[in-house]
């Protein structure tokens, strides 16, 4: 037998059979135990047009793939201390305290800070500023100028989006806490700027302390997408609705709490400011209870 | 290259092929479960017994006591032929009509009747929508008669026509009793059973370690949020269940409140019971104790169930479970954390005593409406535990409780 013969006919053939299972495994859009999910072009469009026949326009880039996500486990980033040092820096000035049923709140001249028991914390400066010539870019700048004398926003803030609210002509500034390159919604640094400056500042920040529970896959965009369509049909809806960003992320509140796990989501925001957040996992809408979130 | 070098390469190469393609083969074969995992809702769901009728179940009397000439014994729950009797009165009751009269009972027959700890509402066991305004605290059947007797909670004497007569089995079982005719002793029995029961622990409940699996459908998405106070929070975003330090366990599914239209009681026991059973599990011989309609506003409606237990045959008078269930299931449930626990050496319990002196009064056996054994809940330099009692109920709605080891009344620290 012509062994070296043999053994060349055999590399060969497995060369093309291992060339076979590779595109195999890499075409195949249900690999991998969701650790990867994929979403083709006829699935993008029928979404896109059941959008529109909803009367939503989609602007926003939609991922063709969404790496499988664990949970992750969060606390809170300040502490009472920590927060009164930050928005009023380590001045002797006198610091009046008050307790009220869910909150604490520090007040020195102008400046109000209340820390609510689920870490969420509002300060507010009442006419202490100078008037401006208020636009989006201004308010912007003068939102992160505040932060600058804290030595700056908290670490992993992402600018989202800035509105103004047509009835008080103030804005509104929103950043996002971001880790790892995914968005920890809830986690949102906001500034009210009026004509006459910075008026108040919302933080709710958090520590990721590790992942909980296996990674799985997440639903497609797409899905996300079709699930705030329904929501939205029903809903009152003023004007042209327009999908400005999607993007995969996790999703909390601020709670009363030592640890807690976040889910991943689909963060679906629109134009005119509204967000949606609906759950990877299951694809229920997540409805966030308190005010003070977006 | 040498050809022996060559060839030793290509072998090396062959082999990498080879197991390269095996591993292809597995990733192909075994690697590829689909885009996402199914969810298997009724698969994951532990259904711990066949649910449907049991709902007779849930509304077990206090005692029973059944009595012949000069005879009288007394059931409670667990004793050997209960819940052969109340199946019997319950069967007995169905399509009952309300009877005009008051003619009193035929004399010379066995009679049966049952006491129930919380008045009860008639239509649950006549079906008759005539009765559901109609609570009941004792119901009373005569053998071979179709007449039945029952005592409102105010103390009310009524009367209903059966469509069968009762054919009552005298079945073995339960312990004889002493009556103490109240003041309409020509018709009810309050017999005081000859029981011997010791003092039962309270103790923490205990919590599986597979409750998540119990309560959500694929717990892989659910979250947990530990709180300050050290309660754990789970919650898939639309349901929550809330397990505090003590054991106790709240559950609430928002998802899961009712559409409009009308919902029976009934109905609502079978939900609650298949609820209870593939979550938390019932205790041991559960009753309703309380239950109110309740509403969310434009014509959705539901039932609030409050449920206790009678470990060793005796009723603790204390929620235990409280479920509030409408047309699209369970809307939220509470499981307390503590429950009955090891019970101790049995003692006699002493009958009271009349005249037996209150505080404020002296009570004639007269005055007395009904009596029923039970377990009130003590706490006594820390010891948490479930005391044996009368539970004496004065013809004027008067409660209270004699401890049954004493004869005294009962202090519950």
């Amino acid at each position: 037998m012509d062994w070296a013969k043999a053994k060349t006919i055999l590399i060969l053939c497995y060369l093309v059979l291992n060339l076979f299972l590779g595109y195999r495994l890499y075409a195949d859009p249900g690999r991998s135990e969701g650790r990867l999910t994929v979403v083709d072009s006829a699935q993008l469009a029928r979404t896109t047009a059941r959008l529109a026949e909803a009367g939503i326009k989609l602007v926003a880039p939609v991922p063709e793939r969404a790496p499988a996500l664990a949970k992750i486990t969060l606390r809170h980033r300040y502490s009472q201390k920590e927060a009164v040092s930050l928005f009023f820096g380590d001045s002797e000035a006198t610091i009046l305290r008050q307790e009220e049923p869910g909150r604490t709140i520090y007040r020195r001249g102008k400046e109000i800070l209340t820390f609510y028991d689920n870490g969420a914390m509002i300060f507010r400066l009442e006419g202490n500023q100078m008037p401006v010539i208020l636009d989006s870019a201004a308010a912007r700048r003068i939102f992160e100028e505040f932060w600058v004398d804290r030595g700056g926003l908290p670490e992993g803030a992402r600018f989202d989006s800035i509105y103004r609210d047509e009835r008080s002509g103030k804005f509104i500034v929103y950043y996002y806490q971001e880790t790892d390159n995914r968005g920890i919604y809830g986690g949102q640094a906001v500034g009210m700027v009026g004509p006459g400056g910075l008026e108040t500042v919302l933080l709710t920040w958090f520590d990721v302390t590790g992942s909980a529970g296996r990674t799985r896959a997440v639903i497609p965009p797409t899905d996300a997408l079709e699930m705030v369509a329904g929501e939205v049909k029903v809903a009152e809806r003023p004007r042209e609705l327009i999908i400005e960003s999607l993007s995969l992320g996790y999703f909390t509140e601020p709670y009363n709490a030592r640890q807690w796990e976040a889910v991943p989501v689909w963060r679906v925001r629109f134009r005119d400011g509204r967000v949606y957040y609906v759950n990877a996992y299951t694809g229920e809408l997540e409805v966030p209870s308190g005010n003070l979130f977006r | 290259m040498k050809p022996e070098r060559l060839e030793a390469a290509k072998t090396v190469l062959l082999a990498a092929l080879v197991a390269c393609s095996l591993f292809l083969t597995w990733q192909v074969w075994w690697g590829t479960p689909g885009q996402y995992e199914p969810l298997e809702p009724a698969a994951r769901w532990r259904v711990a017994r066949e649910t449907g009728s049991d709902w007779v179940r849930l509304v077990r009397p206090a005692m029973l006591t059944l009595s012949a000439g000069e005879s009288y014994w007394v059931f409670l729950p667990g004793d050997p032929g209960f819940d052969v009797l109340f199946d019997e009165m319950v069967s007995a009751l169905k399509g009952a009509e309300a009877r005009e009269g008051s003619e009193g009972f035929p004399e010379g027959y066995a009679r049966f009747q049952a006491d129930f700890a919380h008045p009860l509402p008639l239509d649950l066991f006549s079906g008759n929508a005539e009765h559901a305004d109609t609570r009941v605290r004792s119901l009373l059947l005569i053998d071979s008669q179709a007449i039945a007797g029952y005592m409102t909670d105010s103390g009310n004497l009524a009367w209903l026509s059966l469509n069968h007569p009762p054919e009552l089995e005298l079945v073995p079982g339960g312990v004889s009793g002493t009556p103490i005719l109240s003041s309409d002793a020509s018709l009810w029995v309050t017999a005081i059973p000859h029981l011997t029961r010791g003092v039962t622990s309270a103790a923490a409940l205990e919590i599986g370690h597979d409750v998540l699996d119990a309560f959500f459908l694929d717990p892989s998405v659910v979250r947990s949020i530990e709180e300050v106070d050290g309660a754990l929070i789970y919650t898939d975003g639309v349901r929550g269940l809330r397990v505090y330090t003590d054991g106790t366990l709240e559950f609430s599914d928002p998802s899961s409140l009712p559409d409009r239209g009308n919902y029976s009681l009934l109905s609502a026991l079978l939900e609650a019971d298949t609820f209870i059973a593939s979550t938390v599990g019932w205790p041991e011989y559960p009753y309703l104790v309380d239950y109110a309609r309740v509403s969310w506003g434009e014509g959705k409606t539901g039932y609030r169930l409050v449920f206790s237990c009678s470990p060793r045959g005796l009723a603790i008078d204390q929620p235990m479970i409280e479920v509030t269930v409408g047309n699209r299931g369970v809307v939220s449930a509470r499981r307390m954390g503590t429950g009955p626990g090891q019970a101790g050496s049995s003692l006699p319990m002493i009958p009271p005593v009349f005249p037996f002196d209150l505080p404020e009064r002296t009570v004639q056996v007269e005055d007395v409406r009904h009596i029923l054994p039970a377990y009130a809940f003590s706490e006594r330099a820390g010891y948490r535990s479930y005391r044996p009692v009368w539970v004496i109920t004065l013809v004027d709605g008067m409660k209270f409780l004699v401890n049954a080891h004493t004869g005294t009344l009962f202090q519950n620290r």
